[in-house]
């Protein structure tokens, strides 16, 4: 089975749009979602911040994201995205509605992370006289990061299958390309190259997560 | 008055409907640079009171004084300045793991605000203090029970406290660690002129390195003072029961029904009357006849200290005198078991 120049080609520009949506929605995720995450554990019962109202309102806000379904999510949130990137459907017009699903994904992942560090290890640097802000940067995260690296890989091979669906806005992509030409149009070999390229860029995600969480780990 | 002073410290634990009081009303002076132990069974609410003192805990009622500082008035900001000056261990280290021994040392004196040069010089200094050198680059995973706390006693004397607290800070440590570490406590007590609160439910800890120590039962302090008088004379059950427990050894004897023939004393002698010659002097001036059932000699921190176990044969008479002569004698406690 050998593809034509033509397939070669769509091939080539799903991969990039694929590349495109997944690393910027990466980017944002993480800068959205690790902070929220943070809120979500200093803010709790008997730790660094305790506050009950923000824990409540912000956990509220991320169950609720949450429980969208995320095609429903994309149509829901249309004239969000029009506002922000000034219209509804594209590649670019795609992140805004898969940032808004992934990031309080990643919220929970790292909220998860968060509560594994010793309660132990946070009351020595406490008892230091260390600030809660310090103890965000120099204890909390440091000490998770093997785990927060685990959480953005998961998150990034979520973002991978999500953004197949992204083709029902015109967002193209790889899983779109295996949509439209495997299922709809019976083009079996274009799909079949476009599952096997998806399996060996998650493979590869995972591995390279796997390494860099091993290289963190000093336990 | 007192380089750290407890007044009237309570303390209640509200879990929705339920409450415990934990501290009923605790009183404690310290002097500076004395090492002070506070004993007691598990859950008696001693870790509570030990973390009243830099305010991990906040108590609901009482006053605790530190070199004049009122711990309980500060702000939030002076309390964290008031805190570098106060190191902790723990039972469990809680070192950060994913710092190195070096790294874990620096962290206090990055809280602050020392230059990184002085970091450096500092942390090797401290290292070379608990015997570490060598472990600098090791992670806490790579290090044993003793060493980690060795780091955490560098961690805790980085920015030259004035007062250590000690939370149970050999209970997760073999013997003889236990032993090394409780003299790396003491020495470093010794150099720095260090105030040392530790807490502990090992009599053991006490007696190898405290001045002075208080027995807690219920949330209070049931018994206050010198190691050495409340060792050889204890008036609550609690104390004599962790007294007992360094005396055991001595009493196997009557455990496994020894009868008695004459009279069974135990004595306990502490500082200069254990050169007498006790037992030949007995014999000499009162014609009895001491068995020697047991005899230990040990340390209280640092005064020799002796407990005897003797079945004493003689006359009536003659027992009579030798019993009060040995209840004149200066720094000895006679106990009569039958
Ligand atoms: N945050 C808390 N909330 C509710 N109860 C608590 C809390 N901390 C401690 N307690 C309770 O207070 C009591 C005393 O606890 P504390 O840790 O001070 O005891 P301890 O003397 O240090 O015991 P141990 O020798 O086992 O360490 C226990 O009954 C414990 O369950
Ligand atoms: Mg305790």
């Amino acid at each position: 089975m050998l593809l034509s120049s033509q397939q070669l080609m769509m091939l080539k520009i799903a991969s990039l749009e694929t590349l495109y949506m997944v690393s910027v929605t990466t980017l944002l995720t993480t800068l959205v979602g690790i902070p929220l995450g943070i809120l979500l554990v200093v803010t709790r019962k008997g730790h660094i911040l305790e506050n009950k109202w923000v824990y409540r309102i912000v956990g509220f806000f991320v169950n609720a994201t949450r429980s969208v379904p995320f095609p429903i999510f994309i149509v829901f949130v249309i004239p969000l995205t029009r506002l922000i990137v000034g219209r509804s459907i594209g590649a670019t017009a795609v992140i805004v509605p898969l940032t808004l699903a992934a990031f309080v994904f990643m919220a929970r992942l790292t909220e998860t992370c968060l509560l594994e560090v010793s309660p132990g290890v946070i009351e020595a640097a406490q008892s230091m006289g260390a600030s809660s802000w310090r103890i965000i940067w120099r204890v909390l995260l440091p000490e998770a990061l093997p785990g927060l690296i685990m959480a953005i890989t998961i998150t990034i091979i979520t973002l991978i299958s999500y953004s197949a669906m992204a083709g029902t806005v015109g967002g193209g992509g790889l899983g779109d390309l295996a949509i439209r030409y495997g299922y709809h149009r019976y083009q079996t070999d274009i799909m079949w190259a476009t599952v096997i390229l998806l399996i060996v860029v998650v493979q590869l995600v995972q591995s390279v997560g796997d390494g860099l969480v091993r290289k963190f780990t000093r336990r | 008055m007192a380089f750290i002073e407890i007044k009237g410290l309570r303390k209640t634990f509200v879990n929705g409907k339920s409450s415990i009081d934990v501290l009923n009303g605790i009183d404690l002076a310290i002097e500076q640079g004395e090492i002070y132990g506070v004993v007691g069974l598990s859950g008696v609410g001693k870790s509570t009171l030990i973390r009243c003192l830099n305010r991990l805990e906040t108590p609901n009622q009482g006053t605790i004084t530190i070199g004049n500082v009122d711990i309980l008035g500060l702000s939030e900001n002076e309390l964290r300045a008031k805190r570098r000056h106060m190191g902790m261990i723990f039972q469990s280290f809680n070192l950060l793991s994913s710092r190195t021994a070096a790294g874990n040392i620096a962290f206090p004196l990055e809280v602050a605000g020392v230059p990184k040069r002085r970091i450096k010089e500092r942390v090797s200094e401290l290292l070379e203090l608990v015997g570490l050198s060598d472990k600098a680059a090791s992670y806490p995973a790579q290090l044993s029970g003793g060493q980690k706390q060795r780091v955490g006693i560098a961690r805790a004397l980085a920015n030259e406290p004035e007062v250590l607290l000690c939370d149970e800070a050999t209970s997760a440590l073999d013997p003889q660690t236990t032993t090394s570490i409780l003299e790396l406590i003491a020495s470093v007590q010794k150099r720095l002129n260090l105030t040392v609160l530790l807490i502990t439910h090992e009599m053991k800890v006490i007696v190898e390195i405290c001045d002075r120590v208080a027995v807690m039962e219920g949330g209070k302090i049931v018994e206050e003072g010198p190691v050495i008088e409340v060792f050889t004379n204890p008036k609550s059950q609690v104390t004599r029961g962790f007294v007992e427990v360094i005396l055991k050894r001595n009493s196997r004897f009557l455990e496994n029904g020894y009868l008695p023939k004459g009279r069974l004393v135990r004595l306990c002698y502490i500082g200069d009357s254990i050169t007498t010659p006790l037992v030949s002097t007995l014999v000499r001036l009162f014609e009895v006849d001491p068995i020697i059932l047991q005899a230990h000699v040990d340390h209280i921190k640092d005064s020799p200290f002796g407990i005897l176990l003797m079945d004493i044969l003689g006359t009536p008479d003659n027992l009579d005198k030798a019993l009060m002569w040995l209840r004149l004698q200066k720094d000895l406690v006679m106990e009569v078991l039958n």
